[in-house]
């Protein structure tokens, strides 16, 4: 008899479901990074509202590289239903640490991909998910330099104007010297 | 004509409910359960597996239900309406086939392509 699984897709069931689930969650970034943004924006934290639509548009390209690669592979890529999106904040601080706390939720999650795909001995998607690493290095480091802003220029005063201001320069330059 | 067809499909999987064959021609997939042949392609009988899988048995059990589940793909012609026996008949059936499959593609791996 032929191989039909192989034939059909290079994804195992498991990996292929865990695809999809990472595919749920850039989408529910994206949204969480919209839903910021408004905050923002409402808020008159224009550079920081500025930097959320970036964000939001970065996950979901995101979204589309891994819904992508699953169609490629000859799997089933599933169209997300997101709901349950938080768009009020208690403060503009909150706004970013919510945002680091998601980058980190991301992060562990690929991380547990790739565990599954060692596992398995999926080397083809563990090459595929090395992008994403990468990619995360650089969004860990501007979610943690955004909330370091806090602690290094203060609320008080025009604090918050200032860190504002600053958001838009967060650059990630991987360990270059300057 | 009918005859020809049956002779060139291989039986991937049978319990004394019904059977799951394979058409090396066209790669479809027939199955015979509770009185009805429908045939599928790979990815609609992968589908079929999910929904069977996610059947609430207990719920069936439950004196306010029917007692009856409605088995129906999205694409697919044919549907299917199953008590519990019939359900955990199919599971049976889907489960020994895609552990047939998943068997068949490592022997491959073993025998073929591994150097």
């Amino acid at each position: 008899m032929k191989d039909l699984v192989r034939h059909k897709s290079l994804l195992s069931t498991e990996i292929e479901s865990s695809l999809n689930q990472q595919i749920k969650k850039e989408a529910h970034s994206s949204s969480l990074y919209l839903a910021m943004a408004s905050w923002c924006d409402r808020n008159g934290f224009d550079c920081s509202a500025q930097y959320f639509y970036d964000q939001s548009e970065e996950e979901r390209k995101h979204q589309m590289k891994l819904f992508h690669y699953v169609l490629d592979m000859g799997g089933t890529a599933i169209s997300p239903d997101i709901n349950n999106i938080k768009i009020e904040y208690m403060s503009f601080r909150e706004v970013f640490e919510d945002a680091l706390e998601q980058e980190i939720a991301i992060t562990q999650s690929f991380k547990n991909i790739a565990a599954k795909c060692h596992k398995e001995q999926d080397f083809v998607t563990l090459e595929f998910l090395n992008w994403f690493f990468k990619e995360q290095r650089e969004e860990e480091f501007k979610a943690r330099r955004a909330l370091e802003l806090f602690d290094l220029i203060g609320e008080a005063g025009t604090g918050r104007w200032e860190i504002d201001r600053h958001i838009a320069k967060i650059k990630y330059s991987e360990g270059e010297e300057a | 004509m009918n005859q020809l067809a049956q002779i060139t499909q291989t039986e991937v999987f049978s319990t004394n409910f019904g059977s799951i064959s394979h058409c090396p021609r066209t790669d479809l997939l027939t199955l015979t359960f509770s009185g009805k042949t429908v045939t599928y392609k790979y990815p609609c009988l992968q589908r079929l597996n999910k929904v069977i899988n996610q059947v609430d048995l207990a719920k069936m059990t439950d004196a306010s239900h029917s007692g009856l589940e409605i088995i129906f793909l999205c694409g697919a012609e044919d549907c299917f309406v199953l008590d519990i026996h019939e359900i955990l008949g199919l599971k049976d059936l889907l489960h020994g086939t895609f552990t047939m499959f998943n068997l068949n593609s490592t022997i491959k791996d073993c025998l073929q392509r591994v150097i």
